[in-house]
């Protein structure tokens, strides 16, 4: 090797990159990065309905205080379809509740009406079923219409010029009085011992 | 976790090692019970070497911080499942690895910024010799030059050569710790070694032999 020639060794030049060092200002600029990206992942993001939830609260507070300069206009958007939204949804709501009102009332009135009058007729596998005044379901054959005549008393109709109310009519069965709700199995019953009028009228008297 | 701790400290290369372990391990300890603060500590011991390594494998200091931070958070986010099995000093050097080879693998561009501190204290007299020998321009433009050819040729090198180079050459790490956070043998540490070496030889012949005068 020539006297004037030097070697460097790879550990040597290698050292002018341990020698490398960032600046004050890289590392206080590490620090404040590192600190603001640990609190972010130490945060839980919030579910979708607790921000949808806060997002018209704001809007609410906004419109109950008649402060709109601050609503930008997509929030002024979202408000709009949630309000058709709110307005569509009370009508429909209120259109349910007139009409289950309605059908419930006359469920009720049926109900009394048919309870005191709602018996089941068996015989010689004919089966007879009525209810009150609104049903007369006669689903045996002709025979029976023969044998039988039946009449159906209303709750408030007048009977030989007597009234009496729905939840004071008794229904009597042959010599038994049942005094309850329950509806009335009449299998027992003979049919040809019935009279001609029913004894529900007759014990009404 | 008394015994985690006995066990590392005898496979530990020295006493100064095994306590420096058990430091980490109180501290690991007190994260791990909800002391977040404690985790300063940490950060703070480890980010000098964590920067030098990643920005060395990089040889971009922007990517560094950005990974940097990443190991950090990386390890502050399982610390709780960290059952000191290694040291934690063997566990967030792994986690700093591991990102580092991923992110070179997945960059396609290589783009060198340097760090425009260096300490000359710490550059070899001969290097000093060799830059002064030229004379014709400044010094300092020299450095940033033979940073620039550094870097060029640790690129060259495959990342896990490149790796093994840096870790005992620049951060002056044992074969044994190497091969710890590596997780291979000595004798595979000491081949790629050997072989990186050779390959820095080849690619940085200007500045081996050199002239006086």
């Amino acid at each position: 090797m020539d006297k004037n020639s030097s070697k460097v060794s790879i550990s040597n030049l290698l050292k002018v990159k341990k020698a490398e060092k960032p600046s004050e200002e890289f590392w206080d600029r590490f620090d404040r990065q590192l600190k603001s990206r640990t609190i972010q992942t130490c945060i839980k993001d919030k579910p979708w309905h607790l921000i949808l939830s806060d997002k018209l609260n704001t809007c609410f507070n906004k419109v109950l205080s008649f402060n709109f300069v601050n609503l930008n206009l997509e929030s002024l958007n979202v408000l709009f379809k949630f309000k058709s939204f709110l307005v569509c949804l009370f009508f429909t709501l209120i259109t349910f509740v007139i009409y289950f009102q309605n059908n419930f009332n006359e469920g009720l009135l049926h109900d009394v009406n048919s309870m005191s009058v709602n018996f089941e007729i068996n015989s010689a596998n004919n089966k007879t079923h009525f209810q009150g005044e609104s049903f007369f379901e006669f689903s045996g054959n002709d025979k029976l219409s023969k044998d039988y005549e039946i009449e159906i008393i209303p709750i408030t109709s007048v009977v030989n010029g007597s009234e009496f109310e729905s939840d004071a009519i008794p229904v009597v069965i042959s010599d038994t009085v049942d005094y309850s709700d329950s509806y009335i199995n009449t299998s027992e019953i003979s049919l040809s011992s019935s009279s001609s009028y029913s004894q529900l009228a007759s014990f009404a008297f | 976790m008394s015994k985690n701790i006995t066990s590392q400290s005898q496979t530990l290369a020295s006493p100064a090692k095994a306590s420096e372990n058990d430091f980490d391990l109180a501290y690991v300890r007190r994260v791990q019970e909800g002391d977040v603060a404690a985790y300063d500590n940490l950060v703070k011991k480890y980010r000098v070497s964590l920067i030098s390594i990643i920005y060395n494998m990089t040889g971009n200091k922007e990517d560094a911080s950005d990974l940097t931070q990443e190991v950090f958070i990386k390890a502050f986010q399982s610390i709780k499942s960290f059952q000191a099995k290694s040291s934690f000093f063997t566990w967030i050097y792994r986690i700093a690895i591991n990102k580092t080879i991923n992110f070179i693998k997945k960059s396609r561009k290589q783009r060198f910024i340097n760090y425009e501190t260096i300490n000359e204290n710490l550059i070899s007299s001969d290097i000093i010799e060799f830059l002064t020998s030229k004379n014709k321009t400044e010094k300092r433009v020299l450095i940033a030059e033979l940073q620039e050819k550094l870097n060029d040729a640790l690129q060259k090198l495959s990342p896990k050569h490149r790796m093994v180079v840096i870790l005992y050459e620049v951060e002056g790490m044992s074969h044994k710790e190497i091969s710890q956070i590596m997780r291979s043998s000595q004798g595979t540490v000491r081949s790629r070694l050997y072989y990186a070496k050779k390959e820095l030889q080849k690619y940085l012949r200007g500045y081996i032999h050199y002239n006086h005068g």
